[in-house]
């Protein structure tokens, strides 16, 4: 539901473009640069896609989040990644850190399955290290899910 | 160089070169006009050809009105590789622009002399170079830029003149260096018959070569080694 | 030689005795023509790569990043080893690449390039970083051993802005930092950044 707080025990997909994964120095694909987590300058929240809005076992419901970002506006290239955290693992980390982050399903028209990060700091590079390096660490490629796309609908899976 | 050529000319010139230079940027420049009594003022823009690239930026051609030239960054293959580049270059101008003389031919070298400092401020440009501006009875602060030229007839043979001219890189593109350019301009006008043209080239670069080490010290010789 | 000639028996050019070099394509020819306006001794406005007044698109500004920063690679090439500096443009072309871009994203700017550049030149850096950029056109230097990673932010006018992730056993250890490029080194001294830089059998300088 619009608003509604996503439970600590449920995950967030974050579309992680080429040029914020962590590569070596033969573009290997090693996991996701803390910058990945970053908000830009205009930006008052950090976008992800809620993963149990989707039916199905772990895996379908990885392949449908990947399709519904797919047919959104975002339109990730074929080197992208997905970086997928769960939202407890993610709510503790921040508050550690004295950050009191809302993880919160906010739908757009062009993902259903929108969720919004409301008051991720701006200032704090450790916390987006440790995000990328353990806490939304998880990560499947672009390329690694079948091709095709669909928008998520308008209610979640129950 | 020679007479001017059109610009559809040049545009034939730039596809036979595709191949090889598969990058192509137009060249304009820009003249500003200040009309003070009336204060109009007025920009106009002028082709100037076509700038074509390698895809790494190392090769490049200038493919312009009035002639031809190859170029060649870093790193440098040697002579035969970058004169080979020009005369492959020179022969599709010459293929598809009309007939005439050759009105000057040159060659020229920009070297970067990259002195490491070893954590001092500055150096003695004569420590370096035997071309560089004196202003040692003016101010004993060192200099913070320079820029100093000098164009004669060739020593080593006077049908060629030279432009020399030397200033300070800013900032030098490693850390800890300091950067001189010593940059030789060989040429001559002519005209020229195109028989004549690549032993004159490399006549010409046996000029630059003693030009250059004229111009350098034994303290920059050993840099390049 | 101090003299000049005061009637030359063939002007070297029409126009007076500070002759403009001929034509090049190096920086450097710019650099000079620059350095010889300020000293008057020219009075060209003559740029060489034509401005135009249309916005560009995606592909055209990466197009335009990736040539300036092989041009600046070709500035130190002679620092750099063939091998190294190939795969080093590969790495550009694949990061460069607008299918792979964010749309949202600035190119990488020449002046963050810059910085990179001096920053694998000073280092020295055996090993080739991975290569990513942030949201406002900076380039991000990266190295990983193992789950120890060092990034680094290439900002302009050689400032960087690194972080580490490091474990001791199981204890993981994180540090950031905000330097100007010629301090690094000695900020980056107590998380022993050999075991990033060092070789494996991929050399940087030539």
């Amino acid at each position: 539901m619009k608003g509604q707080r996503l439970p600590a025990k449920d995950h967030v997909v974050r579309y992680v473009p080429f040029s914020r994964l962590r590569r070596d120095e033969n573009d290997n694909v090693l996991g996701v640069l803390g910058l990945a987590f970053k908000l830009r300058d205009q930006e008052p929240y950090l976008s992800a896609t809620w993963l149990e809005y989707f039916p199905g076992g772990r895996a379908e419901q990885v392949k449908a989040a990947v399709w519904a970002i797919r047919a959104s506006e975002l339109r990730p290239g074929g080197k992208s990644g997905f970086a997928i955290g769960n939202v407890g693992a993610i709510l503790r980390v921040c508050a550690d850190r004295k950050h009191k982050i809302r993880i919160v399903h906010e739908p757009e028209d062009d993902n259903k399955a929108h969720v919004a990060v409301r008051r991720m700091p701006r200032d704090d590079a450790d916390l987006l290290e440790i995000l990328a390096a353990e806490t939304w660490a998880e990560l499947v490629l672009n390329r690694d899910i079948e091709p095709g796309q669909q928008a998520a609908t308008d209610k979640p899976a129950t | 160089m020679g007479a001017t050529v059109d610009a559809k000319t040049q545009e034939r010139v730039v596809q036979r070169l595709k191949k090889k230079y598969p990058i192509s940027r137009n060249m304009a420049a820009f003249n500003v006009n200040i009309d003070t009594t009336g204060g109009v003022v007025g920009v106009e823009q002028q082709p100037e050809g076509f700038r074509l690239s390698t895809d790494d930026q190392t090769d490049i051609v200038l493919v312009k009105p009035r002639g031809i030239a190859a170029s060649r960054l870093a790193p440098y293959p040697g002579w035969s590789v970058l004169c080979d580049s020009a005369n492959a270059a020179w022969e599709v101008w010459k293929s598809l622009t009309p007939r005439h003389p050759i009105e000057r031919v040159g060659i020229r070298y920009i070297n970067r002399i990259d002195i490491p400092l070893g954590g001092k401020h500055g150096v003695r440009l004569d420590d370096y170079l035997n071309f560089h501006p004196q202003i040692t009875k003016i101010a004993v602060d060192p200099m913070t830029a320079y820029v100093v030229q000098a164009s004669f007839p060739v020593p080593l043979n006077k049908t060629w003149s030279t432009n020399l001219t030397s200033t300070l890189v800013t900032p030098a593109p490693l850390i800890d260096h300091l950067s001189l350019l010593l940059d030789i301009d060989v040429y001559r006008y002519g005209p020229l018959a195109e028989t004549m043209l690549w032993d004159e080239i490399d006549a010409a670069r046996i000029l630059k070569n003693d030009l250059f080490e004229r111009c350098i010290t034994d303290k920059a010789r050993k840099l390049f080694e | 030689m101090t003299e000049v000639s005061a009637s030359p028996v063939r002007p070297h050019r029409e126009n007076p005795f500070i002759a403009i070099p001929s034509v090049s394509a190096s920086e450097y020819a710019e650099s000079i023509r620059t350095a010889m306006m300020r000293a008057g001794l020219t009075q060209e406005v003559r740029p060489g790569v034509a401005v135009s007044a249309r916005s560009r698109s995606l592909e055209e500004q990466l197009f335009d990043s990736r040539a300036a920063a092989k041009l600046r690679v070709a500035s130190v090439a002679m620092h750099l080893s063939t091998a190294w500096r190939e795969r080093f443009f590969a790495q550009l072309d694949a990061l460069l690449n607008a299918e792979d871009w964010d749309r949202l994203d600035e190119p990488i700017s020449e002046k963050s390039f810059a910085t990179l550049l001096r920053l694998l030149l000073l280092v020295p850096v055996k090993r080739r970083p991975g290569l990513g950029a942030t949201s406002d056109g900076h380039v991000v230097a990266m190295w990983t051993v193992g789950k120890n990673r060092l990034t680094i932010e290439c900002l302009p006018g050689d400032v960087v802005r690194w972080a580490i992730v490091q474990y001791v056993d199981r204890d993981r250890d994180t540090a950031v930092g905000e330097t100007a490029l010629p301090r690094l080194l000695d900020r980056l001294g107590p998380y022993n950044p050999q075991q990033w830089f060092a070789d494996e059998g991929t050399e940087a300088s030539g």
